[in-house]
């Protein structure tokens, strides 16, 4: 034969990584699901980004992809961060077909680092998370494979002891981000950087959540209608943060006028603070929607 | 030469990714029924399932021979006994023997516990309906098991009853797929003929 038959593409095909490799996402994904969450281990491919810019969550959107998506990426609430339209550009080109969005309702598949969105998620949407960090435990065992023994025994004595210290010294829990919550009574997850804000909404939810971690190599899940605690004592209850200003007043964003949302401290220019919601699309949409609001209002 | 037309609809990329995300939608809503009769081309929904996760890196067992050569080509997985199966393919309609005992993970890797995809008929719609309840259900979903020997659910519940080991259930009948997860509770219903 006078030519050979060129290599068959397989390495760029639809979603960038090969078949093997989405094969092993989706096997170590519905395991994921069937263990709730359970750390399960897949071998990381080697992605277009640095690892630790979301390279787990990345390869867990590319194994879910099909040409009938539509995909949105937040960045810490935002869609038009740098990082969060460089992916989503990026799946749309290696996922011919996909569509882009920025509205959190129009999205099959959210590829998010650090917040849950507003809107409550319906049961045909995924949410994947970009994990720095993947174990609860780290904070109170070094080694891997004790933690694993203690993940599978749901022993978090030590955990217990760590949160209770912190009580102890600060008069409540301090963790401000990545809350330790067990998941449907057994697993302890680190639920991502996330702020406590958004733990609740892991609870009982209609969509599915998924969990990469990119460095670890592990993946993770919170299925629909699944217990999401997030530890606490009886006599310190788990607390959101607290937008309450001087005067006992609840603050709103400056933008859309919402006091029920997650908001950012913004400096002003004239040196005082302003707010305004973290989840950028929810306060577009607020904003579209709140003069019927008013009206409505009023008219009750 | 081997051409696209040659390769059944169940092992296209396009076609595994639909599968693929209608058994996580499964898995994540235990019992709720999905129909991959538009992606499948008329293979059996259980081929369909293998065909969407298994490859040269896991172990396939089918005790039964329900695979035909040709499967098993397709497929490209090592053929194994139950106990060292990763994947397990069987007929749901006889009881599972005595010495079948599934590979049910380890405390340290409960993901090492098999997934079994069981062949029935009339899922959803025939057969003893189960009550079901757990992660990945509101409050309680039914689900007719079709022709499944009722000893499946009993020894399903012997391999679950020390979570997190235990084994995953796909059950599928010709077109449609339902999953067991380790996690369900699964309560038998009055049996209506
Ligand atoms: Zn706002």
């Amino acid at each position: 034969m006078r030519a050979r038959r060129r290599r068959k593409p397989a390495s760029y095909g639809f979603g960038f990584l090969d078949e093997n490799a989405k094969k092993e996402l989706r096997r170590a994904l519905l395991k994921a699901v069937a263990i709730p969450g359970h750390q399960v281990p897949y071998a990381s491919r080697e992605m277009p980004i640095a690892r630790g810019f979301g390279t787990g969550g990345l390869q867990v959107t590319l194994a879910l992809l099909g040409d009938d998506d539509t995909v949105k990426v937040i960045d810490q609430g935002s869609d038009v961060s740098v990082n969060a339209a460089n992916l989503r550009k990026f799946f749309a080109l290696v996922c011919p077909g996909v569509r882009e969005t920025t509205r959190t309702a129009d999205a099959t598949v959210i590829q998010t680092r650090h917040r849950i969105p507003e809107q409550r998620l319906r049961d045909d949407q995924i949410l994947v998370f970009q994990v720095p960090y993947p174990d609860a435990l780290v904070v109170v065992e070094p080694s891997a494979a004790k933690r694993r023994e203690m993940h599978g025994a749901a022993n978090y004595a030590r955990l217990w002891t760590k949160l209770y210290e912190d009580m102890v010294a600060f008069d409540e829990i301090t963790i401000s981000h990545r809350y330790p919550t067990r998941i449907a009574g057994h697993y302890v997850i680190d639920p991502s950087p996330i702020p406590r804000w958004d733990v609740p909404k892991l609870n009982m939810a209609d969509c599915l959540y998924l969990f990469g971690a990119g460095r670890e190599k592990r993946i993770y899940a919170v299925p629909p209608h699944t217990p999401a605690e997030p530890l606490s004592f009886s006599d310190v209850p788990f607390r959101v943060e607290d937008f309450t200003d001087e005067h006992g007043h609840r603050r709103a964003c400056a933008r859309c006028r919402a006091t029920d949302t997650f908001l950012d401290e913004l400096p002003g220019a004239d040196g005082v603070k302003t707010y305004q919601c973290s989840d950028i699309d929810h306060c577009t949409e607020t904003a579209k929607a709140e003069p019927c609001e008013r009206s409505s209002k009023s008219a009750a | 030469m081997t051409t696209a037309l040659d390769v059944p609809a169940v092992y296209c990329p396009k076609h595994r990714q639909r599968l693929f995300r209608q058994l996580l939608d499964c898995m994540a809503r235990p019992g709720s029924v999905a129909d991959l009769a538009a992606w499948i081309d008329g293979a059996p929904a259980a081929l369909a399932v293998l065909a969407a996760l298994c490859d040269s890196e896991v172990s396939v067992a089918d005790q039964q021979g329900l695979l035909t050569d040709g499967d098993w080509r397709f497929l490209e997985s090592p053929q194994s006994t139950v106990p060292a199966a990763r994947f397990i393919f069987v007929d749901g309609a006889t009881a599972p023997a005595p010495n079948f005992e599934p590979a049910l993970g380890a405390l340290t890797t409960p993901e090492q516990g098999a997934t079994i995809v069981i062949r029935v008929s009339g899922l959803g719609t025939t057969g003893p309906k189960v009550r079901l309840s757990g992660p990945g259900i509101a409050s309680h979903r039914d689900l007719a098991l079709g022709t499944l020997h009722p000893d499946w659910i009993e020894r399903r519940a012997a391999w679950c009853r020390f979570f997190p080991l235990g084994v995953d259930l796909i059950l599928c009948d010709e077109s449609r797929v339902a999953a067991l997860p380790r996690t369900t509770r699964v309560a038998r219903m009055e049996i209506h003929r």
